[in-house]
């Protein structure tokens, strides 16, 4: 009871975030679903008869510039951002922008080699905050975790710590993208309905060669809303 | 008389404070050393950041139940290893998978750990901690047990000017720590600085000319290691399967790569090899030996071997081996347990 509730309390004040931030034109991010932001622990139809709810997803956006029209690049406060879904705040990149003023943006989805091994570990890249790597130097560039029926344990649980910053198995990436609109969305319908068999791989935690195939979905799956 | 007794009293501690804070942090650069990899600009050093790195080392309550420091894994007296421990045992006497590893001169790593996995010192006591088989510290819950300790909170904010305790501010007391583990001042040493009236006998003059012809490119001078990967000929331990450094970067010919260990202090850091298999220095010796000539998949420098070293040559190179021992590095007593500071 207690999750459903976490989960609507959540859903609907990032919806109220979402549309009181949309009318100031500030700069956001956002998890969707077929184009849809997603409600944590509610549950979407994944093929013609399973289902799945995700329990925890974070990602970090680093290096975030907004290329403007003939002004100067425009570079946001911080160079780390870590976006968190339990976390609705997070997901305000910028909330002093108006980017109407700009033509688009670029910024690097996950965290690059230096950041990985810099041993900065302030602010976003605090270990506490789960997306540290202990036996490996480097963080989870995105977590997703959730349920899903397709998974054949009894906990039906599925968990990816997509991460890994060494050639030829990279997971983090470039990104320039017109910005047409003040929302950039990471959209996991394509990955976890065409790309990922939870049946048969409910999890991943370390970086290689699956991870980098992900990247490159996940790559394909983020736009302007 | 009362009162200046107490005057006196807090004339003294004033005193020791400013002392502590305005001496020197004891990490140095020998002179016949190259420039160290650690970015000192991470951690401005002083003297009390040291002392509070030295306090952490020590100190249980860095382990979930309060049981084991770092130091249970890391002895002074055998160059900060775990003597006559193939592998290591944590918390809950839980038995890992790879043999401790010695702390010396660390300012000079690029990677640590036998597989490489970590590349910052700053970062590397996180392992440790947090590793289920070691100390298996929940970062959160240390932070916690730390802010809530009075003792901690002064430490901290006399080191860093912020009793705030955070990751960062615990992962760079530690380090403070740990760069400062400089050993450099073996017979070796000084007879490299020609240091007055002392001279290798002929043994181990013997014995360093060998050394240089078939160890150095791996162990090389004046660090004792070429902080390299590379693999010794020692096959794959059946129950540990340790890959070494084919699990941090997934690439198959780093199958069975292990990082190079230093030399220095050797003849204290037994038992020997990434999994600690072989026990006495002169059988690591007589392994290398019985490489020779061989046509195994093995690192090319110890394809120099051509023949089997002859029993002159084995204690040759044993004598020479043992003039990497730096007694005052391992009975310096500023690396010693702080026994003032953690009598709480």
């Amino acid at each position: 009871m207690n999750e459903i509730l976490f989960g609507m309390r959540t859903f609907l004040v990032s919806i109220l975030i979402l549309f009181s931030f949309q009318s100031k034109s500030q700069l956001l991010f956002s998890f969707t679903w077929k184009g849809k932001p997603i409600e944590l622990l509610k549950y979407f139809p994944l093929g013609e008869k399973d289902s799945i709810q995700f329990t925890d997803l974070k990602c970090y956006l680093s290096n975030i510039e907004l290329q403007g029209k003939g002004k100067k690049d425009y570079k946001l406060a911080s160079s780390v951002y870590l976006i968190n879904a339990q976390d609705i705040s997070s997901f305000v990149l910028d909330s002093a922008i108006d980017t109407k003023n700009f033509k688009s943006i670029s910024f690097t989805f996950g965290l690059d080699s230096i950041i990985n091994t810099s041993g900065e570990l302030e602010g976003d890249l605090d270990p506490i905050l789960g997306m540290y790597w202990a036996w490996n130097t480097g963080y989870i560039h995105y977590k997703f975790v959730g349920h899903s029926s397709l998974v054949p344990t009894p906990s039906k649980l599925f968990d990816f710590h997509i991460g890994g910053y060494r050639k030829p198995n990279l997971t983090y990436f470039k990104l320039e993208l017109p910005l047409t609109s003040n929302t950039l969305e990471l959209d996991l319908y394509q990955l976890f309905n065409e790309k990922l068999n939870l049946t048969l791989q409910p999890q991943l935690m370390i970086p290689g060669k699956l991870a980098h195939e992900l990247s490159l979905i996940v790559k394909s799956s983020i736009r302007m809303k | 008389m009362r009162i200046l007794n107490l005057v006196l009293f807090f004339a003294f501690i004033g005193f020791s404070f400013v002392l502590l804070v305005t001496e020197k942090h004891p990490f140095y650069i020998p002179k016949h050393f190259p420039k160290p990899v650690y970015q000192f600009k991470d951690v401005p050093q002083g003297r009390l950041r040291f002392e509070l790195g030295r306090t952490l080392f020590y100190d249980p309550a860095l382990s979930r139940d309060s049981s084991i420091s770092c130091a249970s894994c890391h002895l002074q007296y055998t160059g900060f290893t775990h003597i006559d421990h193939p592998v290591s045992h944590g918390i809950d006497g839980k038995i890992g998978t790879r043999n401790s590893p010695v702390l010396i001169n660390l300012a000079w790593n690029k990677f640590f750990h036998w597989d490489g996995g970590v590349t910052h010192l700053n970062a590397q006591s996180i392992n440790p901690l947090t590793n289920p088989k070691e100390m298996d510290m929940d970062i959160v819950k240390l932070l916690e047990r730390l802010n809530n300790s009075s003792f901690y909170r002064q430490r901290f904010y006399d080191a860093f000017g912020d009793s705030n305790i955070t990751t960062p501010l615990l992962m760079r007391g530690i380090a403070n720590f740990s760069v400062a583990l400089v050993s450099a001042n073996s017979k070796y040493d000084k007879v490299i600085l020609k240091e007055k009236g002392v001279a290798f006998t002929e043994q181990e003059q013997r014995g360093y000319d060998l050394f240089k012809k078939y160890c150095n490119a791996c162990h090389t001078e004046p660090l004792f290691t070429s902080h390299d990967f590379k693999k010794n000929g020692l096959e794959l331990d059946p129950e540990l399967k340790d890959i070494g450094r084919m699990g941090i970067t997934e690439r198959k010919s780093d199958s069975l790569l292990f990082k190079i260990p230093t030399l220095r202090n050797v003849e204290f850091s037994f038992p020997y090899m990434h999994d600690g298999r072989i026990t006495k220095l002169k059988d690591v010796i007589e392994h290398y030996s019985s490489l020779a000539g061989s046509s195994k998949n093995i690192s090319k420098e110890l394809k120099k071997i051509k023949k089997p070293f002859t029993d002159e040559e084995k204690k040759d190179l044993l004598t020479f081996l043992k003039t990497l021992t730096d007694k005052e590095f391992l009975y310096n007593k500023d690396f010693s347990f702080p026994r003032e500071e953690l009598k709480r």
